[in-house]
């Protein structure tokens, strides 16, 4: 019999390498021992919030335990046109957000021109989208990553990649960047609004953590 | 939505020369995850080489061209051709709180007969400090298959990071 009970008698077990017929003791004893293959799915779903009626503003409070996140985001726009996607975090799970000190760096692409935008000191991190307003075949998609959010020694940084259709001129946009709180302490929750005060009037927004990162 | 599957992971704690992610069998796309990644001395460029049969490839066939997004002043680019690594991180900074935070996607490693493509996106702050972010892509112009891809400063050793690799499936 091998250590873990399973046919063949003493397969040596890796992760990535596992061999024979297990048991669901097997597999928890495997694991512990970290020598199971991990499941599918370390792209792990948190959370997904569709916005269907104007809100302030976007939060997720439950950032489960990851070192790196990421975000997609589907459809977003704001109620009124020049409101791209901002973000902000949060010290205390959402009741409320920092307002100062973010800084970002973003390059757009249009079919018109090319050109870049930047602060040292901001009040969210913006520009993660085009300024967009309206429904299909307007609203921005695209993704972010989110480091550090909940390691209490590191900034929270961001990067992105999005594109859509502007809604005021029927233009293609597309933008990428990278942003940064700079204050080292844990931010358990985010928020996601929109760049020039009105609501979220549309979007599908996904949260995910990356296992094992 | 793809699924990822861990490949590889190193997590540095105390310092270290270099780091290497191999186990790159498959044709399937591949992600690379790093955060935290932290040079001993101000003021480094992360460095990348490929490997082939778990060694870093050392011969001149990097090409990579990127866009650094900064804080302080114009978006600058960078390109290089036919160095003997990639030269994608700039002048990464080590004070409290910086750190890189970089994602990698690999194309076309496992195969014998096609080039080795990467994009890249990155965060963090320079050595100034000042935000630095760093978008673009690269390629290893040996067509033969990589296995992985190894990191190390260009002085000096690696005080922090956790590299992840990843199978997307």
């Amino acid at each position: 019999m091998s250590e873990y009970g399973y046919i063949p008698e003493a397969p040596e077990q890796s992760a990535f390498n596992n061999k024979g017929i297990f048991s669901p003791k097997d597999i928890y004893n495997l694991d512990r021992a970290d020598k199971w293959t991990p499941q599918l799915g370390q792209l792990e779903l948190i959370e997904t919030q569709t916005v269907s009626g104007a809100v302030a503003g976007v939060d997720f409070t439950n950032l489960g335990d990851y070192n790196v996140h990421f975000i997609t985001t589907h459809s977003f726009s704001s109620a009124t046109d020049f409101g791209s996607l901002g973000l902000r975090v949060s010290t205390d799970s959402g009741s409320s957000f920092k307002t100062s000190s973010y800084q970002y760096a973003n390059q757009y692409a249009n079919v018109g021109n090319f050109g870049e935008q930047k602060s040292t000191s901001t009040d969210m991190i913006r520009q993660m989208t085009a300024p967009n307003s309206g429904s299909s075949p307007f609203g921005s998609n695209g993704y972010a990553y989110l480091y550090n959010f909940l390691n209490s020694g590191k900034f929270s940084f961001v990067t992105w990649h999005s594109t859509c259709l502007i809604s005021f001129n029927s233009n293609y946009e597309g933008y990428f960047g990278s942003g940064v709180y700079p204050v080292a302490e844990t931010h358990n929750a985010f928020r996601l609004m929109t760049t020039n005060s009105s609501n979220v009037d549309n979007g599908t927004i996904s949260l995910y953590g990356i296992g094992y990162s | 939505m793809g699924k990822l599957v861990q490949v590889a992971t190193n997590t540095v704690t105390s310092a270290v020369a270099s780091v290497t992610l191999t186990g790159i069998n498959s044709d399937d796309v591949y992600m690379i995850a790093m955060n935290n990644i932290v040079p001993v001395d101000n003021s480094r460029n992360l460095f990348v080489r490929v490997t082939k049969s778990g060694t870093p490839d050392t011969t001149s066939n990097y090409d990579v061209a990127g866009k650094q997004l900064r804080t302080d002043t114009t978006f600058s680019n960078s390109a290089s051709t036919n160095s003997d690594k990639f030269l994608i991180h700039f002048n990464q900074g080590n004070l409290t709180g910086e750190a890189n935070n970089i994602i990698y996607y690999l194309y076309n490693f496992n195969s014998s007969s096609e080039y080795s493509f990467i994009t890249f996106e990155e965060t963090g702050f320079n050595s100034t400090p000042n935000l630095m972010g760093n978008q673009g892509g690269g390629v290893h112009t040996v067509a033969s298959a990589s296995d992985g891809v190894h990191f190390y400063m260009s002085a000096g050793n690696i005080a922090s990071g956790t590299f992840t690799l990843y199978r997307v499936v």
